[in-house]
């Protein structure tokens, strides 16, 4: 696939996606409150109205794990390991507080076992969110009343906070998701690949909210001045856990096609809908984070299935990938109903069940995309 | 495939064995009447199509008997097909349906019997559709039988436990309110409403909360007699009853508990463990080891625990089932019934295996036990610490690595090798040590 070169803005981008703790780590340098979430359903905007500086904590999953592998269980996430590796090397010290999602409730089991046997004396203040996403009102109360408690949390930690900050917060936020749609628009018209897409998305969880909105607004106007990519499938891809790295995406590139959406908050699904502004804020946040972040957690299916159902419909989707590596103990029990669901809507379906981070997940992998999407009349043919 | 008649030949094989092996006397009535009330269930729901329910272990079943629903679990379904040796064939049938291996098979064999249209030999004829199902959000397979069967499914979301206290058997009886948080009891009894709700829409009634009440009541006083009987376990010179049917027994009462039969049960159950203790009647007169036995049960061969008596003297005393019907089920001072009733479930089996509560709680039962070394089974989140923590306490564990359900990772004969190759190369010289200092 030909790429067009990229200018200054882009290259800052991938740069804080590559180098994800760089920008945080100088904020704390120079004086700033930083707050770490582990997940996406913590909400940024509470840290931000603090006055502090948030940024997502992410696993690097090639890290080596001997204290990990004596306490955690193997069948967790590979994940849940790492990020445990971390905190008991003291990785997260130069955060003021480290708040976890709900999905890593194992985690925060483990950390703390280990912070109350002394075994991680590193690890700063940390807590759990713990969100509940069905959607029904026998959670609200209890939402509503974690949210407050974060809200407390993170007060004591930073600057208080109020509803002002609160309203500020939304509205950069709520800019930023606007620039994030703008660029999905440009996914869908072909100028932008989904690798790239990947980490000019990805940064925002890692840099200053201004400069990411910056920084993203000028690739978006520098994208849109260019060309297009050569065409090719467009290929929308459904993932049974998070992608924070852009492997299964280059894997579909190298086999000639490109993603054009993901089910997935590190991809298109990062924006989804602005915080209202007619709501008190706090409220406002927590609907946004409880109905509209995409987890394994929500409930019930149809509400967890409404994005992917509205995105495999459209018309310039050509085939649909599910990725399920081994660490999946969740969308598999709904594999073979949606395979089913796409393919009598006429998309071509390829399951991936191999693990893309490894090696020999990768070349496996690759050898089944390549007959597939051989197999798919049109767009391909197209491009030569 | 072949597996139908191959699993009758064992089944036959294994059940004389086990007969052979059986000291309890309250093993011949649970069996009687568990054929009993199958056969109810069978006359009532599987052909007289009364609605009945599929839930999951960690529901309260109390609310469905005192709404007098029939109900399934479906662990102890799993178990059941399991105990019948089916569990490998349909283990490959979720397979052939496209569920991947990595998804659990503990809870899905239900849903499994349920699917299969082919196999003639399906436990109990199999699986008529449900009317309800109520399960933890996570098992996502009772999310499959919704929507094959068009019954509502009202999943259960428990609350981070957000402040661990290791020590939780302490608190557990009358100072749940503390232990549990109020704000988490508050959440699963919001959800609890809403399972009250479709479940008087099945039964065509309403809840009477006053039988409730006493259904709770009963639940405790049955615990109550599962206390003593671990009790006597621990204190009695050698050991009364066999694992594997001690095992049987509790979950036997335990899938009925708020039953009046249950409850008279439990009761036996103690009279006649406390009758063999006191007459010194030991499950292996030679008793020489002590060993316990952490995580889930080893459904698919009970007996097993008997293996290790003749060449080593080796006993397995304690089980989790016995010890969290003791400590972790009775819920005291109740006046609310649906607030004891969230909070007897609100950490129900996770005490067992986050790390910390799950450390402590083993170390406390090695203590109390006197156990010489213990038999861990892989494939349960926490029990790595829960192992780490006994090793350091001075308790030699072997990591056993087997599902607990799945018939296809049974391999006797290497299974009985890693128990004596543990037994002496671990068990034996690290008592010998602590003989040698006591
Ligand atoms: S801060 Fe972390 S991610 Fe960034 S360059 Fe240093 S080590 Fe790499
Ligand atoms: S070794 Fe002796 S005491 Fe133990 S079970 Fe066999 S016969 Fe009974």
């Amino acid at each position: 696939m030909q790429k067009p070169q990229r200018g200054a803005a882009f290259q800052t981008l991938a740069h804080h996606y590559a180098h994800r703790q760089e920008a945080a780590r100088a904020a704390h340098a120079a004086g700033r409150k930083v707050i770490g979430r582990i997940g996406h359903t913590v909400p940024t905007e509470l840290i931000m109205a603090a006055g502090a500086v948030p940024i997502l904590i992410t696993a690097d999953l090639d890290r080596k794990t001997p204290v990990a592998d004596i306490y955690v269980d193997p069948e967790l996430p590979p994940e849940t390991r790492t990020l445990f590796e971390a905190g008991v090397d003291g990785d997260f010290e130069f955060l003021d507080l480290l708040v976890l999602s709900r999905p890593y409730d194992k985690l925060y089991y483990f950390l703390k076992e280990i912070y109350r046997l002394g075994r991680a004396p590193k690890m700063p203040p940390f807590a759990i969110y713990d969100l509940m996403q069905s959607q029904r009102e026998a959670v609200r109360v209890y939402n509503e009343d974690r949210i407050r408690d974060l809200v407390k949390r993170i007060g004591r930690i930073a600057a208080k906070v109020d509803d002002a900050a609160l309203v500020a917060a939304i509205e950069t936020t709520n800019s930023t998701r606007a620039l994030q749609r703008r660029l999905g628009n440009l996914r869908a018209t072909g100028t932008v690949g989904g690798v790239e897409a990947m980490q000019a998305i990805g940064a925002g969880y890692f840099m200053d909210p201004q400069s990411y909105a910056q920084a993203l607004a000028s690739f978006i106007s520098e994208a849109a001045a260019g060309p297009a990519l050569s065409a090719r499938h467009n290929v929308l891809l459904i993932t049974a856990e998070p992608l924070g790295h852009t492997n299964v995406h280059q894997l579909i590139e190298a086999a000639g096609a490109n993603v054009v959406a993901e089910d997935d908050t590190w991809g298109a699904r990062a924006a989804g809908d602005d915080i209202s502004t007619k709501l008190d804020p706090l409220q406002a946040i927590l609907d946004k984070y409880w109905s509209d972040v995409p987890t394994t957690g929500v409930w019930p299916p149809a509400a967890r299935e409404t994005w992917m159902m509205e995105q495999a419909a459209r018309s310039d989707i050509d085939a649909i990938v599910m990725y399920i590596p081994p660490s999946d103990r969740m969308l598999g029990w709904d594999t073979p109903r949606l395979a089913k669901t796409f393919r009598d809507m006429g998309k071509p379906v390829q399951l991936l069940f191999h693990d893309a981070l490894r090696d020999k997940g990768r070349s496996a992998i690759a050898s089944e995309l390549e007959p597939f999407f051989a197999g798919i009349p049109g767009r391909k043919e197209a491009a030569r | 495939m072949s597996a139908p008649t191959d699993a009758a030949k064992a089944r036959e094989e294994a059940k004389r064995k086990h007969e052979s092996l059986t000291q309890l006397k309250v093993s011949h009535t649970l069996r009687a009447y568990q054929r009993e009330w199958f056969e109810g269930l069978r006359k009532d729901v599987f052909q007289g199509g009364q609605p009945y329910a599929v839930v999951g272990a960690l529901v309260p079943h109390e609310i469905l008997e005192a709404l007098d629903i029939p109900f399934i679990t479906d662990v102890w379904y799993s178990g059941l097909v399991a105990a019948k040796r089916q569990s490998g064939y349909y283990s490959n049938f979720l397979d052939k349906c496209g569920y991947h291996r990595n998804l659990s098979r503990y809870a899905a064999l239900t849903l499994a019997v349920m699917l299969d249209e082919e196999n003639p030999d399906k436990p109990w004829g199999g699986l008529p559709m449900p009317s309800l199902l109520c399960t933890s959000i996570n098992e996502r397979s009772a999310e499959v039988m919704s929507a094959i069967s068009g019954a509502p499914f009202i999943p259960i979301e428990q609350p981070v436990l957000d402040r661990p206290t290791p020590e939780w058997w302490k608190m557990s009886r009358w100072q749940w309110e503390d232990l549990d948080g109020d704000y988490r009891i508050d959440a699963l009894a919001a959800q609890y409403q809403d399972l009250i709700a479709a479940a008087e829409k099945v039964a065509g009634k309403k809840l009477d909360y006053d039988r409730l009440r006493e259904i709770i009541n009963r639940v405790n006083a049955q615990e109550e007699y599962f206390h003593e009987i671990r009790t006597i376990i621990e204190t009695a010179p050698k050991l009364p009853a066999r694992l594997g049917e001690v095992m049987g027994q509790v979950m036997g009462i335990q899938w009925h508990r708020g039953t009046e039969w249950a409850y008279q049960q439990a009761r036996a159950f103690r009279d006649e463990i406390k009758h063999r203790a006191d007459n010194q009647m030991w499950a292996c007169p030679n008793e020489q080891i002590r060993l316990m036995y952490v995580g889930q049960g080893l459904w698919q061969n009970l007996d097993f625990f008997t293996e290790f008596e003749e060449k080593y003297g080796a006993v397995f005393v304690r089980s989790n089932y016995l010890s969290i019907a003791s400590d972790g089920y009775i819920r005291y001072g109740g006046r609310d019934p649906i607030r004891a009733l969230a909070s007897r479930y609100v950490t129900m089996s996770e005490q067992m295996h986050i790390p910390g509560l799950g450390s402590a709680w083993a170390i406390e039962e090695a203590r109390t036990h006197r156990v010489d070394g213990g038999l861990s089974i892989a494939g349960w989140w926490g029990v790595k610490t829960v192992n780490q923590a006994l090793e350091e306490a001075g308790i030699p564990v072997l990591d056993f690595p087997v599902d607990a359900v799945d018939g296809n990772t049974w391999d006797e004969q290497k299974m009985r090798a890693l128990v004596s190759n543990f037994i002496e190369q671990r068990v034996l010289p690290s008592k010998a040590k602590k003989n040698i200092y006591a």
